[in-house]
């Protein structure tokens, strides 16, 4: 087989691998066009007058066009393929050719937690993007045929790049200059050049226009950099594309004999990189997917994602009960699932806060700091659109805002271009009060805003914070008294049970399960037999199936020895009940 | 060739002719149908040298045409409901109508035809304004801040330029945070700016020279915080607060900003020696601020609710019940000395809170915001700007400049016919810096706010804009120098007893 055909069939290969992998990532995809917003005049006041300016903005241009993972997934392959081609066209058709595309999506496989708080712009776009520009300069320096106007292309290359594609354009250049170096012979004058506008126009735009950028990060302009400094290994497969597509045009004529077995190897070692760099991370999955479900008030499909998890993230777990809260059966529920706390995957410095924060808060009633950590984040970070949905339902919802701020944020959000039917419904909600009360959201949220204003020195960690709201409610009713419960059961605080558990009795109506359970339990603990009877009696008498499935509770627990042993056992047997939770999950880590 | 360029002129003049501004000839309808503009720049009064006050035309309407003509000549066109008017026309109109009337008429198209909106009208002070205006531009947030900037206006022109950003010293596991920059008699020889956390100091800039202060001392609970540069003394007095905050679950304010303590305290720039001014154990006192002669400090101090409960925790459950009253010492620049402490406004007994005090230039009146309770109304949307007469000892709110929300951080222009404040009247959020005139009769007139170029970014910009300072010439340091001023090492003050 021909070298080119190798081409062909290598990045037909490519192709079909990312199509795979964007298919098993759609779920990033989608939230990366969450976190995005169009471009306007706070961006670049913010964070757009920068060297490298044109790649954030036409990568938030290209996320804002890719409403649907399936949009995003054809326009990401589009990219890719576009970099193949240019690679080839400035490399020659080769496997070589597909170094680029094949580490920048690497790069981009390797996208986790950080997506949540990202600071860079487009950036399922922008490398790309910038490696494609880096190319096409080349390839006009390529183009050129007289040495006189490919000095003044390079001198071109080497001034006005920079500002637009930031380190982009010094790549463009060093590939120029090596090549240049290769294939001339008086080439040597490139070497000057290369000195000159790769080592001092950059310095020389910081010194005139860009006065307001870190000295530190001249070299960095374009690239991702204030999300990658504190974790840099997500870096190499960005800096060995930048690094190959400046090795590639010097590399053109090199042509080797291909052995049969190199493009064999070649495949295997893509192969090998595309699964090292890709981050894989069931919970990390589920948690987008448990959060896109909970947008659209699709609570089964929240429940079904929880199931798939045997040892889940508190992330996970706050999204079950909320889904169970919407259901109705979060009491009956709540602890059939495994309530553990396996850490988030990500060797960032994310909290949980800032991955769930504001729909978290949002879906438990608690708004005002749903639009705390909107802001937050928006600050730390940057705006998005899905930051911006939740600042404009709160604004809505708390009744109090001005009109005028709720527009500002429907504004924002009708900038982009798939998001005009979203903010129809909401500013029809602000013209028309009677159809936001016909909101599942909202008649929800008005379930939940029946509480005692208190106040939080800090909401920094959201499960927490809401256990403190909830378990500290003087007068709970209807919903939030079964909140109060749920709180008071997770905090194993027997006092706050059982004040919730008499406003509960005072009620009326069926005691759900998990809240029977710990009725049972708290009684035993408390070694008050008059109690016990009690809440047996409250149970449906002592032959009822709670009190005697912990009566065998209680006797197996005081006979049981050897703590982990136990602990297995009893979870096959009563790994659903409130009695498990209580007696062997010791401690959550809520952050 | 020659027919060429004659039929090229010829055509240009066509186009320019074609597209020139006319004033509809033909209108329909009365005039009752009010004229809406945002920003609302109707029946105001602005200083003659101020920059183009451009705005959008809210009413119906496809297409829109604005007339401006001053009563002693001169005339500006504009189209569109974005009106934007050109600088050097502007700024002709208004020399030519200084202490004149503008008169503002909106033609707007509707099916075919033109109708002529009420007119209005805005009066041109001969009162300049101070050129210059420094602030904080940042989105509203709470503990956490990646960017944000310190950021100059010239008011002549609406040239804005950045003065800092804290991205220059970008540390992705700590923040920077700089803020209360100040300056002295409106001149930027000698100014001040915090930065907090990474590479944290007080930079302090007199003529060419800049020293970054650790102010926190041994004797003093703080470092410096808000800062009242003396003004003929190199002396700076700051309070120095332990602030907090706590946030509301479902209270409209949000949050709650508090000084558990506070105390003022004097940095002297030629010894860097600061010492305790005002540090009563029971008493918050915060917000210094000099009179133009040097020869007052005034300042806001609140009495501890109850001292027996209290405690950082039941100063948070008491929140609503910290009463801040204007206080003034005097002060003899020869011996350094202070007076006793002289109550100037008793808000405590109102139960309302009354904070940051600032004289008028002329010296005659105190300018500060009232509001319901505790030390930082801006978060209050009962906060509003009131003064007292000096001379005659009367308080009264300035109703025509306050809104129904939030108004402070309020500073008087060096002529003293200007004051500037910020606000958060346009939607409750974001605070946006507004003007108004202050006329010889100590009355404020309707406020204005801070124009941009382009009309619409004024609400695109979700960012607050915030500690407006005047001066009357620029900063004249670069962001890099100020970077480089920041990367110094910082020298540690002396605490003299």
């Amino acid at each position: 087989m021909k070298e080119r055909d190798w081409f062909r069939w290598g990045a037909g290969a490519l192709l079909a691998a990312a199509l795979v992998l964007l298919v098993l990532k759609d779920d990033v995809l989608a939230k990366m066009y969450a976190l995005s917003l169009w471009p306007d005049m706070t961006f670049y006041l913010t964070s757009g007058l920068q060297p490298g300016v044109l790649l954030p903005v036409l990568g938030s241009v290209l996320t804002q066009l890719s409403p649907l993972p399936v949009v995003a997934m054809v326009l990401v392959l589009g990219s890719l393929a576009a970099l193949m081609l240019l690679s080839s066209k400035v490399a020659g058709r080769n496997l070589r050719a597909l170094l680029p595309a094949l580490l920048v999506f690497c790069f981009l496989c390797g996208l986790d937690y950080a997506v949540y708080a990202m600071r860079a712009q487009g950036v399922l776009f922008s490398q790309t993007l910038g490696l494609c520009f880096a190319l096409l300069l080349i390839l006009g320096w390529q183009k050129l045929k007289n040495k006189a106007w490919k000095r003044v292309y390079t001198g071109f290359v080497g001034m006005f790049a920079y500002p637009l594609i930031g380190v982009y354009g010094i790549v463009a250049l060093l590939g120029i200059c090596l090549e240049a170096l290769v294939e001339e012979k008086r080439g040597w004058d490139y070497i000057l050049r290369l000195v000159v506008y790769g080592g001092m126009m950059p310095y020389v735009w910081a010194a005139g226009i860009f006065t307001h950028i870190d000295a530190r990060y001249t070299y960095f302009a374009g690239l991702p950099y204030m999300d990658f400094v504190d974790h840099g290994v997500r870096f190499v497969p960005l800096a060995l594309a930048l690094l190959s597509v400046a090795l590639l045009p010097a590399l053109r004529g090199w042509k080797p004999r291909t052995r049969a077995w190199q493009p064999v190897a070649a495949v295997l070692v893509a192969g090998a990189c595309l699964w090292g760099f890709s981050f894989r991370d069931l919970n990390f999955h589920l948690e987008l997917t448990m959060e896109r479900a909970a947008e659209k008030h699709d609570w089964k499909k929240v429940l079904k994602c929880a199931e798939r998890s045997d040892h889940p993230t508190r992330v996970i777990v706050m999204y079950r009960n909320i889904a169970l809260m919407y259901r109705g059966e979060l009491c009956d529920r709540m602890f059939t699932y495994p309530n553990e706390s396996i850490p988030i995957n990500t060797p960032s410095q994310i909290s949980q806060t800032e991955v769930c924060g504001v729909p978290v808060f949002f879906y438990n009633g608690l708004i005002n700091f749903s639009a705390r950590w909107g802001w937050e984040m928006s600050m730390m970070f940057q705006r998005t659109l899905e930051r911006y949905k939740y600042l404009a339902k709160v604004a809505l919802f708390t009744g109090k805002e001005k009109p005028a701020l709720i527009n500002t944020y429907l504004d924002i959000i009708g900038t982009c271009p798939f998001e005009r039917k979203w903010v129809e419904k909401y500013r029809g909600y602000l013209n028309d009060p009677s159809l936001l009360a016909q909101d599942e959201e909202y008649r929800m949220f008005r379930l939940l805003d029946n509480f005692e204003e208190n106040r939080h020195i800090s909401s920094a960690v959201v499960e927490n914070t809401l256990l403190s709201h909830f378990a500290e409610q003087p007068d709970p009713h209807g919903l939030m008294l079964q909140l109060a419960l749920a709180a008071a059961m997770t905090r194993k605080d027997i006092e706050t049970f059982w004040y919730y558990y008499d406003k509960l009795l005072a009620e009326g109506g069926k005691i759900p399960r998990h809240v029977g359970e710990a009725a049972i339990l708290f009684a035993y603990i408390d070694r008050n037999q008059q109690e016990i009877d009690a809440v047996a009696q409250d149970l449906g008498g002592v032959n009822s199936l709670t009190v005697q499935k912990f009566i065998q509770f209680s006797g197996e627990a005081s006979r049981a020895s050897g703590e982990e042993a136990v602990a297995q056992a009893f979870k096959e047997r009563y790994g659903d009940t409130y009695w498990y939770y209580s007696y062997f999950v010791k401690s959550l880590t809520t952050d | 060739m020659r027919r060429f360029c004659i039929g090229f002129l010829a055509l240009a003049a066509l186009l320019a002719v074609s597209c020139g501004v006319k004033v509809p000839s033909v209108t329909v309808g009365g005039e009752a149908e009010a004229a809406v503009i945002s920003p609302d720049y109707t029946d105001i009064v602005f200083p003659c040298n101020f920059q183009p006050l451009n705005f959008i035309i809210q009413n119906p309407g496809d297409k829109f045409i604005t007339r401006v003509s001053g009563v002693n000549g001169g005339e500006l066109l504009a189209k569109g409901a974005v009106v934007r008017f050109k600088l050097r026309d502007w700024q002709e109109l208004l020399e030519a109508n200084k202490d004149a009337d503008l008169t503002y008429t909106i033609y707007a198209r509707r099916n075919g035809q033109w109708t002529a909106l009420a007119s209005f009208r805005n009066h041109v002070s001969a009162d300049p304004i101070d050129e210059f205006l420094t602030y904080r531009l940042l989105a509203p947030s709470y503990e956490f801040y990646t960017a944000f900037q310190i950021r100059q206006r010239n008011l002549s022109t609406g040239k804005d330029r950045e003065v800092y950003n804290n991205r220059m010293h970008y540390n992705p596991k700590e923040q920077q945070c700089m803020n209360c920059h100040q300056f002295r008699n409106y001149r930027t020889e000698d100014w001040q700016m915090h930065v907090r956390q990474v590479l944290g100091g007080t930079l302090i800039i007199t003529g060419d020279e800049a020293r970054k202060v650790n102010l926190k001392t041994d004797g003093t609970i703080s470092a410096g915080v808000y800062p009242a540069w003396h003004p003929s003394e190199n002396l700076i007095a700051y309070s120095v607060n332990k602030t907090r905050q706590f946030f509301h679950e479902k209270n409209i304010h949000k949050v709650e900003v508090q000084d558990p303590a506070s105390d003022l305290i004097l940095y002297d720039i030629d010894r860097n020696e600061v010492r305790n001014i005002a540090s009563d154990p029971l008493a918050f006192e915060t917000f210094p601020s000099w009179t133009p002669d040097g020869r007052t400090l005034y300042f806001s101090s609140a009495q501890q609710p109850d001292v027996a409960q209290f405690s950082s925790d039941s100063i948070a459950i008491c929140y609503d019940q910290i009463y801040y009253d204007i206080v003034r010492m005097s002060f003899d620049p020869a011996t350094r000395e202070f007076g006793a402490p002289e109550t100037v406004y008793d808000a405590q007994s109102q139960e309302l809170s009354a904070l940051l005090p600032r004289i008028s230039p002329d010296g005659r009146y105190l300018l500060f915001s009232l509001g319901e309770y505790g030390t930082f109304h801006i978060w209050h949307r009962g906060s509003d700007l009131w003064v007292q007469d000096l001379a005659t000892g009367e308080s009264y709110p300035l109703a025509e400049a306050n809104s129904d929300d939030a108004d402070s951080y309020h500073n008087w222009a060096s002529g003293g016919r200007w004051i500037v404040f910020t606000s958060r009247r346009d939607d409750g959020l974001f605070t946006r810096t507004y003007f108004a005139y202050f006329d010889r009769d100590g009355q404020a007139h309707k406020a204005f706010m801070l124009p941009q170029s382009n009309p619409t970014e004024t609400y695109d910009r979700v960012l607050s804009y915030n500690v407006p300072e005047f001066t009357v010439e620029p900063i004249r340091q670069s962001v890099k120098t100020l970077s480089h001023y920041i990367s110094e090492p910082v020298v540690q003050a002396k605490y003299a007893e």
